[in-house]
């Protein structure tokens, strides 16, 4: 057996070391991921999808996927490992995403979008919950899952994980889930309605409550017609805003009941020290843009600064990847989403036919 | 001898990161952040507007509301300069004032420059003027949808 002695300065000033060479490598990779993503976008563009379908959290998971099978290879692992922070940023990103979720958004959706989105996400969360409850999944996951399919994809997948500390790999699930859904429903929602001969508000407004993420609502959208395509960002945006609500309450819900210990009283003081204070960064910056303290040119700069964190923080999910745990959630999430997927579809389309069809 | 140790939690840390980026975004602390000015003209209207002093603005035109695109764009405003957009015969140029300004319109102050629209055509004409933030939030336009 042998035993190493090394002095506190030198392991510090290791650690230091590893941080920066870690910190160069992320960053790197990340513009990386972005560069990727532009070529991808263009791609999508050439076809004539005006939005990325593919959106980046899947790219910079898979850059960070190929960049820790090159570091384990070549046993680099650990120098890098310092600075894979995945938590840290993708909290930092989620304040950033406040700017984003602007109170006044939800009245400028008019009437329509917001009873739509209220009932969709409300429904279709207790629905996902009560599913993932039948199946056993952990609380974190459940709550991942069900924000995920109630709201909008990857940022409510996001927000709901910081908000309930879920575990890295059930955020990757979850949004890897979330993209590769997105896309067949993104090429075949189209068809549909025009099989079941929508007029253009209804389909837009299916397509924006059931399709999950963003960028596949704006292209389902486009697909069917420009009316059809404004109805459908405006009752996706109507859910986006929802995001903080919900992210607010799972996180006060899993400090007072899930995390609560065996006969122990939610004092004040527990619901604090447990709370995720980043939370509180997120509704401040959304209160913020709720009052019209930032213009729509430094909502879109603030858009730009959270999708590099956010690409950041991915890289780092990649990097930190691991099969096993991966392995370890088997069928049960996937039978979940696929469920609640459908559930939410058949759901989306008769609440946009008497919303938009027969009241508005 | 010993050390105190100073940590905050990482909710603190990316909470105060955080509202650090949008700080640094929504107040302009490294800049004036993203400018916009637009200048309307009706048919035979001048029509002016002040702006930051800065280079690479980007500049979009329109006559009756049609996109139209200004010959000679001029992407540069320095303090106390006038520009001057003249709409004639259904075309826009650019150019800087060199001499006498139109009547009604003042000489730009110095930590201003000036955008002057003359509208000599018969229909509106509409120039907007936008920069990018200091910060070129995505760097090389990267995450640009």
């Amino acid at each position: 057996m042998t035993v190493s002695t090394r002095l506190p300065e030198e392991t510090q000033s290791r650690d230091w070391l590893r941080m920066l060479i870690g910190t160069l490598l992320l960053i790197g990779l990340t513009i990386m991921v972005a560069e990727i993503d532009r070529g991808i976008a263009n791609f999508f563009r050439g076809q004539g999808v005006a939005q990325n379908p593919l959106e980046y959290p899947l790219t910079a998971v898979v850059v960070g996927l190929v960049a820790n099978g090159v570091l384990r290879l070549t046993r680099t692992y650990t120098y890098v490992r310092p600075a894979v922070r995945t938590e840290l940023y993708l909290k930092i990103g989620l304040v950033i995403l406040g700017a984003r979720i602007s109170l006044g958004d939800l009245l400028a959706t008019g009437v329509g979008g917001l009873v739509q989105a209220l009932i969709m996400v409300g429904v279709v969360f207790f629905f996902t919950w009560w599913l993932g409850g039948r199946l056993k999944l952990p609380e974190t996951l459940r709550a991942v899952l069900a924000s995920a399919v109630s709201i909008c994809g990857v940022s409510a997948a996001i927000a709901a994980a910081g908000a309930v500390q879920a575990r890295k790999e059930e955020v990757t699930y979850i949004t890897t889930l979330v993209i590769l859904v997105a896309l067949p429903l993104m090429v075949l929602a189209p068809p549909m309605a025009t099989a079941l001969n929508l007029p253009q508000d209804v389909a837009g407004a299916w397509f924006g409550g059931n399709i999950d993420t963003t960028a596949a609502v704006v292209g389902a959208g486009t697909l069917y017609g420009a009316q059809a395509q404004q109805t459908a960002a405006v009752v996706k945006l109507s859910q986006n805003v929802l995001i903080g609500f919900v992210a607010f309450g799972l996180a006060l819900y899993f400090v007072t009941v899930v995390k609560r210990g065996e006969g122990e009283r939610p004092s004040a003081k527990i619901i604090w020290q447990r709370f995720p204070k980043f939370v509180l960064g997120f509704v401040l910056v959304s209160l913020l843009a709720s009052v019209g303290a930032f213009t729509p040119e430094l909502v879109r700069e603030m858009s730009s600064a959270y999708q590099w964190i956010f690409a950041l923080a991915f890289v780092c999910i990649g990097i930190d990847f691991s099969l096993h745990d991966l392995r370890s959630a088997g069928w049960r999430p996937l039978a979940v989403y696929l469920g609640a997927t459908v559930f939410n579809t058949l759901l989306a389309l008769g609440v946009a036919y008497v919303i938009f069809g027969v009241l508005f | 001898m010993s050390r105190t140790k100073f940590s905050l939690s990482e909710d603190w840390l990316a909470t105060i990161a955080g509202l650090i980026i949008v700080a640094v975004i929504g107040l302009g602390v490294l800049g004036p952040g993203p400018q916009t000015v637009t200048i309307n003209a009706a048919a035979g209207e001048i029509q002016s507007k002040l702006a930051l002093p800065l280079s690479g603005w980007t500049v979009s035109a329109t006559i009756d509301g049609q996109r139209a695109t200004v010959e000679g764009t001029l992407t540069a405003l320095s303090g106390g300069t006038n520009l001057i957009i003249e709409c004639a015969a259904g075309r826009l140029r650019s150019h800087y004032a060199v001499r006498a300004l139109p009547a009604g319109v003042n000489d730009a102050p110095e930590d201003r420059g000036q955008i002057v629209v003359v509208n000599g055509c018969d229909a509106a004409v509409s120039v907007t003027y936008r920069t990018s933030g200091a910060i070129v939030w995505p760097l090389f336009n990267l995450f640009g949808r």
